[in-house]
């Protein structure tokens, strides 16, 4: 989305969901999307038959649902996101329900629960 | 003609080439159009000099603030039903330039413009690509004289 010269592609964030919109009507076709994607969702094509009577028919959508976290129930990253990470990462599978804030959190209290003062660890 | 053909136009398109500050590579593309290569002219376009001759305007570029009276003007010049074909992209939603100071961005908010004024326009076409080929400016000529049919439309799909 940074990465778009015309902002042709968008990111629109709601409380359920967060959506991809995709301006065909602004793109240049510079491909820079299809460069940076990390996953390599984005493919280019040659189509140009693209001539329309409606601005609307412009537009492409991805929706994507939101996860929500389960301390706070605050909206987070997309559903498919969250799969990807615990695929990738999966000591991050203990955390990786929370919302950065509760993330935060919770490790503060594991660091916290581990030592009494300074400098003295605790007797098991 | 057959049934298929556009409600609006019945017979050949006269055009007025309308730049509206591009960067001229979309007028370059027109130009080439209208060489015997691509041969606009078997579909009865053709580049007329005033836009009181014309059918439909052909608007490239992003609508510079320094245009835009000129713009009006010319478009208040073309005999009704005038149709606006916004070439580019630039002309159908700004280009790189949808949100800098000096262009108003695109054609929408040209026609906001215009309905403040009173002017009518009958039909728009948006034809994109950055430049535009030649050979979608052929395809939007047979859309609009309905000998091809629309293939875009708004695509939503649903990730999870």
């Amino acid at each position: 989305m940074k990465t778009c010269p015309p902002n042709a592609l968008e990111i629109i964030e709601s409380e359920r969901e967060i959506t991809l919109r995709y301006f065909v009507g602004r793109c240049i076709f510079c491909w820079r999307c299809v460069d940076v994607c990390p996953v390599g969702a984005i493919r280019g094509t040659r189509n140009f038959e693209l001539a329309t009577d409606k601005y609307t028919d412009l537009y492409t959508l991805v929706v994507h649902s939101r996860v929500t976290c389960e301390v706070c129930g605050k909206p987070v990253e997309t559903t498919r996101m969250r799969r990807y990470v615990v695929e990738k990462v999966q000591v991050a599978e203990e955390y990786v329900s929370l919302c950065p804030d509760c993330r935060r959190g919770v490790f503060a209290e594991k660091v916290s629960a581990r030592r009494v003062g300074p400098g003295e660890l605790k007797e098991q | 003609m057959n049934s298929k053909s556009s409600s609006v136009l019945k017979r050949s398109i006269w055009v007025f080439h309308l730049n509206t500050g591009s960067c001229n590579a979309c007028d370059i593309e027109v130009l080439d159009v209208l060489t015997p290569f691509h041969d606009a002219e078997r579909f009865g376009v053709k580049l007329v000099a005033s836009p009181r001759h014309a059918d439909a305007i052909l608007l490239t570029g992003p609508v510079t603030a320094e245009s835009l009276p000129k713009v009006i003007n010319a478009i208040e010049a073309v005999p009704r039903p005038r149709i606006i074909i916004a070439l580019g992209s630039c002309g159908c939603g700004g280009g790189i330039w949808h949100d800098t100071y000096s262009t108003i961005g695109g054609v929408n908010r040209l026609l906001e413009i215009l309905k403040e004024r009173g002017v009518e326009v009958d039909a728009v076409y948006y034809v994109p690509g950055c430049p535009i080929r030649p050979e979608a400016i052929l395809y939007a000529i047979a859309l609009i004289k309905g000998l091809a049919s629309k293939k875009r439309e708004m695509k939503i799909y649903k990730a999870e």
